[in-house]
C-alpha cells in the first residue's frame, strides 16, 4: 500500500513537467498528450523498483517521457490520423492559440534530439540535466542549444530554417 | 531581451491539463492489466501449442510416414513461429526505457535490426515449411476427401496462405520502416554533432 503512496506522490509531483513535454511533443493535442502521460506513468510505475537513484528522479521519470514519447511518435498513423481529426474538429481558434500551434509546428520540424532538448528547454530543465536525458555532455548541449534558439526564432518568425 | 526569450515567455502561458483525483489509480489498473493481458497470452500460447500436439496424437499421423512428415513440419513451424514472435515481444518489453535517450535508441536499433535476421531468414523459411507440409498432406487429402470438398480445401488454402503473406510482409514493413525512421534520427544528430 506504502508503494501505491509513493507512486501517488511521484504521479502529482511529476504530472505537469510530463504534461507540458509530451504536449510539445504532439503539437500541443490534449488528447494525445494524456494518452502518452498514462503510457509515462505505467512505465515508471512498472520501472520503479529498479530505479537505483543514480540520477534525480525528475530526471529519471524525464528520460521515460523522452523515449516513450518518440517511440509512440515513430508510429506515424497513430499520429497523423488522431492529429488530423483533432486539427479539423477545432475550425474557430484564436491568435493566441494559432501562436502556439506555429511554435508546435517549428519544434516539430527539427529531428527527434533537437526537438528533445528545445522542448526541455522551454520547460526549463537546467542544461546539464538535459545532457543526463539525451545522453550526451553538457557542452555539446551547449552548443546544440544555441543553434536550435536561432533556427527556432527563425521558423516562428516565419523564415525557413 | 532576444527573440528566443520572447519565445520561452509565451511559451510559460501555455495551458496544461490539471490531473484528477483518481487518474494515478487508473494508471495502476492499466498496468495490472497490461500484467493480466500478459499473463492470458502466455496461457492462450501454451494452450495453443498443447492442443496442436494433442491433434497430431489423435490423428495417429506417426501411422503414416507421409502425413506425419506433412503435419510434423506445419506444427513444428507454426509453433516455432509463434515461440519466436512471443520471445522477440518478451525482449522488447525488457528494453531499458529509463536509460538516456541516446542509449535508449541504439539498442532499439539493435533490437530491430536483429529482427531482420527473422523476417528475411526464419520467416521464409518457416513459411515455406509450412507451404511444403500442406503440400505433403495433399495426396491423403486427395484419398481421403470428396473431390469437391478436396478442391475447395486446395483454394481455399491458396488463399490462407496468400492473406498470410500480406499479414506478415505488412507487419515486417512496419518494423522496417521503424528501423528507417530511427537510423534517420540517429543519423541527422550524427552529422549536426560533425
Amino acid at each position: 500500500m506504502s508503494k501505491e503512496k509513493d507512486f501517488q506522490k511521484i504521479y502529482e509531483t511529476n504530472y505537469q513537467p510530463v504534461m507540458s513535454l509530451c504536449l510539445g511533443y504532439v503539437k500541443g493535442n490534449t488528447f494525445l498528450a494524456k494518452d502518452l502521460v498514462q503510457e509515462v506513468f505505467v512505465k515508471v510505475w512498472q520501472h520503479l523498483p529498479h530505479f537505483r537513484g543514480q540520477a534525480k528522479l525528475s530526471t529519471w521519470i524525464y528520460r521515460i517521457t523522452v523515449n516513450t514519447c518518440l517511440q509512440e511518435l515513430r508510429k506515424k498513423k497513430y499520429v497523423d490520423l488522431k492529429m488530423d481529426i483533432a486539427n479539423e474538429s477545432s475550425p474557430n481558434i484564436s491568435e493566441t492559440e494559432k501562436q502556439f500551434q506555429q511554435m508546435y509546428n517549428c519544434i516539430n520540424a527539427l529531428p527527434p534530439e533537437n526537438k528533445t532538448i528545445i522542448l526541455l528547454e522551454l520547460d526549463n530543465v537546467p542544461q546539464q540535466e538535459i545532457a543526463v536525458i539525451i545522453g550526451i555532455s553538457h557542452a555539446a548541449v551547449r552548443t546544440r542549444l544555441h543553434r536550435i534558439k536561432e533556427q527556432l526564432t527563425k521558423c516562428v518568425n516565419h523564415e525557413q530554417f | 531581451m532576444s527573440n528566443f526569450d520572447i519565445i520561452k515567455q509565451e511559451w510559460a502561458t501555455r495551458k496544461t491539463p490539471a490531473t484528477s483525483e483518481k487518474e494515478w489509480k487508473d494508471i495502476l489498473d492499466k498496468s495490472k492489466n497490461i500484467h493480466k493481458k500478459q499473463q492470458i497470452g502466455q496461457v492462450v500460447l501454451g494452450i495453443t501449442a498443447l492442443v496442436l500436439i494433442l491433434f497430431f496424437i489423435y490423428v495417429s499421423a506417426y501411422k503414416f510416414a507421409t502425413v506425419f512428415l506433412g503435419l510434423g513440419i506445419m506444427i513444428g513451424s507454426l509453433l516455432l513461429r509463434i515461440g519466436i514472435e512471443f520471445f522477440a515481444m518478451v525482449k522488447k518489453s525488457y528494453l531499458p526505457v529509463d536509460e538516456d535517450m541516446k542509449m535508449y535508441n541504439g539498442k532499439l536499433i539493435k533490437y530491430y535490426r536483429q529482427r531482420k535476421v527473422t523476417h528475411f531468414i526464419v520467416t521464409p523459411i518457416l513459411f515455406g515449411s509450412y507451404i511444403v507440409g500442406f503440400i505433403l498432406l495433399l495426396p491423403s487429402f486427395k484419398e481421403s476427401l470428396s473431390s469437391g470438398f478436396y478442391t475447395y480445401i486446395l483454394i481455399s488454402s491458396c488463399f490462407i496462405f496468400m492473406a498470410l503473406a500480406l499479414l506478415i510482409g505488412t507487419q515486417i514493413k512496419k518494423e522496417l520502416s521503424l528501423l528507417r525512421e530511427l537510423k534517420r534520427g540517429s543519423l541527422e544528430q550524427n552529422s549536426e554533432n560533425q
